[in-house]
């Protein structure tokens, strides 16, 4: 019975399926294409392995795979998420009749499970594609082995689509209980998911993600200059632990940066500004859950980028150099990867959040306002979700390579990539403004008096 | 004086020849046929009918919400069907008001902030006295910066005529307005209608389907299958409910 429920949810609203589905698809890819690489050099004599130049290829996936599996695995919280909202009238109403907690958890993992099925051969068939294309780019700059190949995809696709799952279906019962803990008939009162201010509980593990964050930073700055290497493996996990405390402190933390930026905006906009500052006064919540995966997105970028040019100094070799320009072309990779499980997050988030908001654009348009009204307000909030995520991340980006430049350089001022840290930034905004502005324009399509009343 | 002044003078809304039908299903199923109906200056009417009667189309209709496909609406001098969208907007921001069953108000603002909100948005910033005197006309005192989420319906409902009241409008719109409220804090919402009508030359429309709300209007109109059928007035909840029934065994 549950079985059918999910797949005709899935099939009846797909849109709010299709960010999950881009973050699962890509998690299949990514950990398909780190296992077929580590079985690539198998049967390849150790020599032969001793000549190449980088650390190797088993490290080179392991460097790769911790952030990006955290960081896959963080999306797909956040996506599922956002598929629940989208049904969270239907799954309170199948409440009213009686489904059970545990159905309705049964329900949402089923989905989740369903989803990672349907994606699972393209994710391995895409893994498969960047595996070959990463070995021949190792190839080509010596760090791997000539002979190495990628023998079987199959074990590593299995592997994949097994942890996938696994993740899928148990990020799909902590998200349930957003619907099933408040009681049938307040859950169907409530038709997007409740506004909650954020709990002690929250709180508490923000304060202990903060701490491990700054003891991670301490850690990273007192590493002595021959542990270069350590200090920016600390580095990235205090930018990851500390974007963790952004996420769970968010509500919080947009509220105090809001209030000084809003009173900006309403002083120089009286009409859009003070609507849109309004609107994210308003909705602590809805605003935080936008600001986050830009805040993750840029955070993360920026202290990688920094952290690889803090690092090229420190070393003090040509900078031309073999090994330097390999590194950081690694990092790019790492960095084009992270950058695409971001921008399926800020997608998937923004296209619900402003779809959700269809009954505000009607009422808004029926006060009187045109479409090119509030597609202002909403551009001008989505243009300030951009500028806070880049604060928090550029904020978090900050004490990290701070932090490691203080070991690698002894000074704290880092050297920051302004090209690649601008580029950032203005992916961070043209992500945001357009996707938020075609979401609203779809929200906006039926006439106003179908949408509200 | 000639008859057109003479017209605009009196009425605050007319409508001449309404017809207006929506395509389902791959055919036009008409929903207004040729309603032609005005609105007297200062008061207060009920539109009923049975559900799929067109009474909530012909509202949109009159409010200029909705475009009518053959027929006239005009609010006093302006010829409302004619305008194109953006000057029907800003016509609509200042002369009309509207009070819907449920979702009135912005989620994101508080009970001031919507009050505001169509001032702000024709580019003028209302006192904020002004927004204060209303809230405290519809007895929500000291309610300013709560959000919706913490009002009940009936107070939530109260803000949006509160929004009406600040913009004066010349024809305040409501559909169903008491809906979805309990029998007391409806008659609370009703009093305050006629209140606006009799102390502050407010014109009012309002679409219901309960016969104790339209008894507190000057005139019901009755419309059944897209057609004005009856005129009461001074009307009783007793008469009005009659009608209604005669209505039914026509149908």
């Amino acid at each position: 019975m549950t079985a059918v429920l999910a797949w005709s949810q899935l099939r009846r609203r797909p849109a709010g399926f299709a960010g999950l589905a881009a973050a699962l698809l890509l998690a299949v890819a990514t950990v398909t294409a780190l296992g077929a690489l580590l079985g690539a050099e198998r049967g390849v004599s150790a020599a032969e392995r001793g000549q190449m130049r980088g650390p190797g290829l088993g490290l080179i996936v392991g460097a790769f795979g911790e952030i990006t599996v955290l960081v896959a695995f963080f999306v797909a919280l956040n996506t599922l998420g956002f598929a629940l909202r989208h049904q969270y009238r239907d799954l309170a109403l199948l409440r009213t009749l009686a489904a059970t907690p545990r159905q309705i958890r049964q329900l949402l993992r089923r989905q989740a499970g369903l989803t990672v099925v349907l994606v699972a051969a393209p994710g391995a068939l895409l893994g498969a594609a960047a595996a070959r294309a990463l070995l021949v780019a190792l190839q080509h700059r010596a760090m791997a082995a000539p002979h190495a190949r990628i023998h079987s995809v199959l074990p590593a696709a299995g592997v994949a689509t097994a942890a996938t799952l696994l993740v899928a279906v148990a990020a799909a019962s902590l998200t349930a209980r957003q619907v099933t803990a408040p009681a049938p008939a307040a859950a169907l009162a409530d038709s997007s998911g409740p506004d909650r201010r954020p709990g002690a509980v929250r709180l508490l593990a923000a304060l202990a993600a903060l701490t491990g964050g700054a003891l991670l930073v301490r850690l990273a700055a007192t590493r002595p200059p021959a542990e270069v290497d350590k200090a920016a493996q600390a580095t990235l996990l205090a930018a990851l632990v500390l974007l963790v405390a952004v996420a769970l402190a968010g509500p919080l933390l947009t509220t105090l940066v809001t209030a000084p930026l809003g009173r900006v905006l309403r002083t120089v906009l009286p009409v859009t500004g003070w609507q849109a500052d309004a609107n994210l006064r308003g909705y602590a919540r809805r605003l935080a859950s936008a600001v986050v995966p830009i805040a993750l997105l840029t955070g993360l970028s920026a202290t990688m980028a920094t952290t690889t040019g803090t690092a090229l100094r420190a070393t003090a070799g040509p900078p031309g150099g073999a090994t330097s320009a390999t590194d950081s072309w690694l990092r790019q990779a790492e960095l084009g990867l992270l950058g695409g499980f971001g921008a399926i997050a800020t997608v998937t988030t923004l296209v619900t959040l402003t779809g959700e908001r269809r009954r505000e654009f009607a009422l808004l348009r029926l006060l009187g306002a045109t479409r090119t009204d509030v597609l202002r307000v909403v551009a001008l909030e989505a243009a300030l979700t951009a500028a806070l995520g880049l604060l928090l991340g550029g904020a978090v980006t900050a004490a990290t390579t701070g932090a490691f430049s203080l070991a690698a350089t002894g000074s704290p001022v880092p050297t920051v990539p302004v090209g690649t840290c601008a580029r950032i930034a203005a992916a961070a905004v043209l992500l945001t403004v357009p996707t938020a502005l075609a979401a609203a324009t779809v929200a906006m399509r039926r006439p106003p008096t179908a949408a509200a009343g | 004086m000639n008859s057109i002044t003479s017209t605009e003078a009196e009425y605050a809304a007319r409508a001449e020849g309404l017809h207006r039908s929506y395509r389902r299903g791959g055919s036009d199923i008409p929903v207004l046929r040729g309603v032609t109906v005005e609105f007297r200056r200062g008061t207060f009417t009920a539109v009923m009918g049975p559900s799929g009667s067109g009474k909530t189309t012909l509202l949109h209709c009159l409010a200029g919400m909705d475009r009518p496909d053959r027929g006239q609406v005009w609010w006093g001098p302006a010829a409302v069907h004619a305008l194109p969208e953006r000057r029907l907007a800003r016509l609509r921001r200042e002369h009309v008001g509207f009070v819907f069953q449920a979702f009135n108000l912005m989620p994101g603002m508080t009970a001031a902030q919507n009050v505001e909100l169509p001032g702000r948005m024709a580019g003028r910033r209302p006192a904020r006295t002004t927004v204060r005197d209303a809230l405290a006309r519809v007895g929500l005192a000291g309610r300013e910066r709560q959000r919706p989420a913490q009002l009940s319906g009936g107070q939530q409902q109260r803000v949006a005529i509160a929004r009406a009241l600040v913009s004066r409008p010349r024809i305040l719109f409501a559909d169903e307005p008491t809906g979805a409220l309990d029998r007391t804090t409806g008659t609370q919402i009703l009093h305050l209608l006629r209140d606006t009508v009799d102390h502050h030359g407010t014109t009012c429309v309002m679409v219901t389907h309960d016969p104790a709300a339209a008894a507190h209007a000057d005139r019901v109109l009755l419309l059944t299958d897209g057609r004005l059928v009856a005129e009461l007035h001074h009307p009783t909840s007793h008469g009005v409910a009659e009608a209604l029934a005669g209505l039914g065994g026509e149908a």
